[in-house]
């Protein structure tokens, strides 16, 4: 069978995507907009699943217009949408060849695979609006059942009209926990706390400049306080979560004080009983693609972790490959949306659909906007930071990579023994094999090899990573 | 004990669906996901994880983490959180 040829495929199908794809189609590009989810929106849009679930919060009627627009426009602009399919691949020309290294041509050929079947793609050029995913931390007893992700219950919550528990208690960093509780709260649940890690004045010399223009965000985050006030939800700042308990099912939990450097206080600890802990320390950005591709990336020194290195117009090192959204260091839906357009543009451009002077028109009214979202962007990320001194809360028997159970004193003994690179660890503890994919423990590792080996964490090289991206079955590779 | 993850409200009864899990007929609801019904049924350890794996359940719910793998119609490793019921669905939660 050929595969079907479009001008550009758009990876991923929530705000960033959408508007990269209708950016480009609107030059006149064939565009492919390539969503693994069974519906279009991403983590942002959610669209009320079930009858008679409630929304999260006042702007969601405006949201819910919004992505309706934005529905209409990919379809009055021709996108075709190959919806319910993952990239598992990214090869050049004909097809699969697990052959290493950075993709130079531009003419990319796309495996892609869904629960139906499995097909091909080639495009000229790529778009990959990924997105994050919570950031877990290993703590004894975060991997029993019971401990969710903030993101993960709010889809629970406003998707499906499901409330995970009856006592519940929010933990770890970032403006999500503060939405999250809100909404937890506001469904008759018990939200028991909200813990952050940041201190009250974390950051606070760069509030006024950041805020400049954010009005709205600033009254959403009123809306919330006001909600968790109104239930009578404490917020604890520099606590943290130090372990979780029992039998088999999350029980209780240990929860105390640490310090600016995220580093426990053992002598504040206290216990508490509830039945569900949503968990996480702000967001990783998922980077398997642009990693496939042979991207380069950067250290952000607030997240601890890799982002994509992209230039004005969302180009990045590899030719023909654009990123927006999230991945590029969570600026959230506005700046998103603002990259997904400029990144559909500008591939469009490098496509002659439009000339240099017609791409620039369009760049004089988009710069501005991107730099006020990436100002506050990183004022933000830098107060709700990713704080090291956590590392202090995981014992020698935590499980730090969940798909292959592998705990902190394997990885330590290996280390021990001389593998002091990330693919090193991978190959003799297994971590990073299983499903996942070393989504969620790669950064993990890097900081337990940070820690022993007294290596400035930016200096340590990022694991390779190998098709296929997500599980695949084997019947689907041909 | 009835099980602490909840519905905030039933649709109504007509539009109530049934899919089998581990044989048992369970009531479900067209929009929700295996995960969603597993969980307000009872089932938050649903998957009896191979040696290797440490216990599983729902985690990220966006598709991501892999933690939720059961067999749905007879396939295996199927992301309970990324599948919508449908009517007659068979989940087997290996438990």
């Amino acid at each position: 069978m050929n595969p079907v040829q479009v001008d550009m495929a758009v990876i991923g199908g929530g705000p960033a995507g959408m508007m990269a794809a209708i950016a480009a189609a609107r030059c006149g590009a064939h565009v492919a907009l390539i969503d693994c989810r069974d519906r279009l929106g991403g983590n942002y849009y959610k669209q009320l699943r079930v009858q008679g679930s409630p929304h999260g919060h006042e702007s969601a009627a405006n949201e819910d217009d919004e992505f309706g627009r934005m529905r209409t426009a990919l379809q009055e602009a021709g996108v075709e949408r190959l919806q319910g399919d993952a990239v598992w691949g990214v090869f050049q020309g004909q097809g699969p060849t697990f052959r290493e290294g950075p993709i130079d041509a531009v003419d990319f050929n796309l495996q892609l695979d869904s629960p139906q079947s499995s097909r091909a793609l080639e495009a000229k050029t790529l778009v990959l609006a990924p997105g994050v995913y919570d950031r877990p931390w290993p703590f004894p007893g975060w991997t029993l059942p019971g401990v969710i992700s903030p993101g993960g219950a709010q889809l629970l919550l406003e998707n499906q009209g499901v409330v995970p528990g009856r006592r519940i208690l929010v933990a770890g960093t970032g403006p999500l926990l503060m939405a999250v509780a809100a909404s937890l709260a506001a469904s008759g649940a018990e939200v028991v706390g909200l813990l952050e890690t940041a201190g009250a004045l974390d950051g606070w010399k760069h509030v006024p400049l950041a805020l400049r223009g954010q009005w709205k965000r600033v009254q959403e985050a009123w809306s919330y306080l006001r909600i968790l006030r109104h239930h009578r939800v404490p917020i604890r700042l520099r606590h943290a979560v130090f372990k979780a308990h029992g039998d088999g099912i999350l029980e209780r939990v240990v929860f105390g004080q640490v310090d600016a450097n995220g580093r426990p206080m053992p002598h504040s600890a206290q216990e508490m009983v509830i039945d569900t802990l949503c968990f996480a320390y702000g967001f990783l950005p998922d980077i398997s693609l642009t990693q496939h591709l042979g991207c380069d990336h950067r250290f952000d020194p607030d997240l601890r972790a890799h982002v994509p290195r992209h230039n004005e117009r969302m180009e990045t090192s590899t030719t023909g490959v654009f990123v927006a959204g999230d991945v590029t260091g969570i600026g959230g839906k506005d700046l998103a949306r603002l990259q997904g357009r400029i990144a559909g543009l500008a591939a469009a451009h490098s496509l002659d659909f439009i000339t240099s002077e017609e791409f620039e028109v369009e760049m004089r009214a988009l710069r501005p906007q991107v730099e006020n979202e990436v100002g506050f962007r990183d004022a933000l990320w830098h107060r709700f930071r990713m704080r090291p001194g956590l590392i202090d809360l995981t014992e020698e028997d935590t499980i730090v990579c969940r798909c292959e159970a592998v705990p902190l004193a394997a990885m330590r003994a290996v280390i021990e023994r001389g593998f002091q690179d990330l693919t090193g660890i991978k190959h003799q503890t297994r971590s990073g094999m299983g499903p996942c994919q070393g989504r969620y423990c790669n950064t993990i590792v890097a900081e337990i090899l940070a820690r022993q080996t007294s290596c400035p964490i930016d200096e340590i090289e990022l694991m390779k990573v190998r098709p296929p991206l997500m599980p695949v079955e084997a019947s689907h590779i041909g | 004990m009835s099980a602490k993850p909840r519905r905030l409200s039933t649709p109504p009864q007509q539009v109530a669906v049934t899919v089998y899990v581990d044989n048992e007929v369970i009531v479900a609801y067209p929009g929700e996901t295996v995960a969603s019904v597993l969980i307000v049924s009872g089932r938050e350890v649903f998957f009896q994880p191979e040696e290797t794996y440490s216990s599983s359940r729902l985690y990220c719910n966006m598709g991501t983490c892999m933690q939720c793998l059961v067999t749905i119609n007879q396939r295996p490793r199927r992301r309970a959180c990324q599948t919508y019921i449908e009517p007659d669905m068979r989940i087997e939660t290996h438990s």
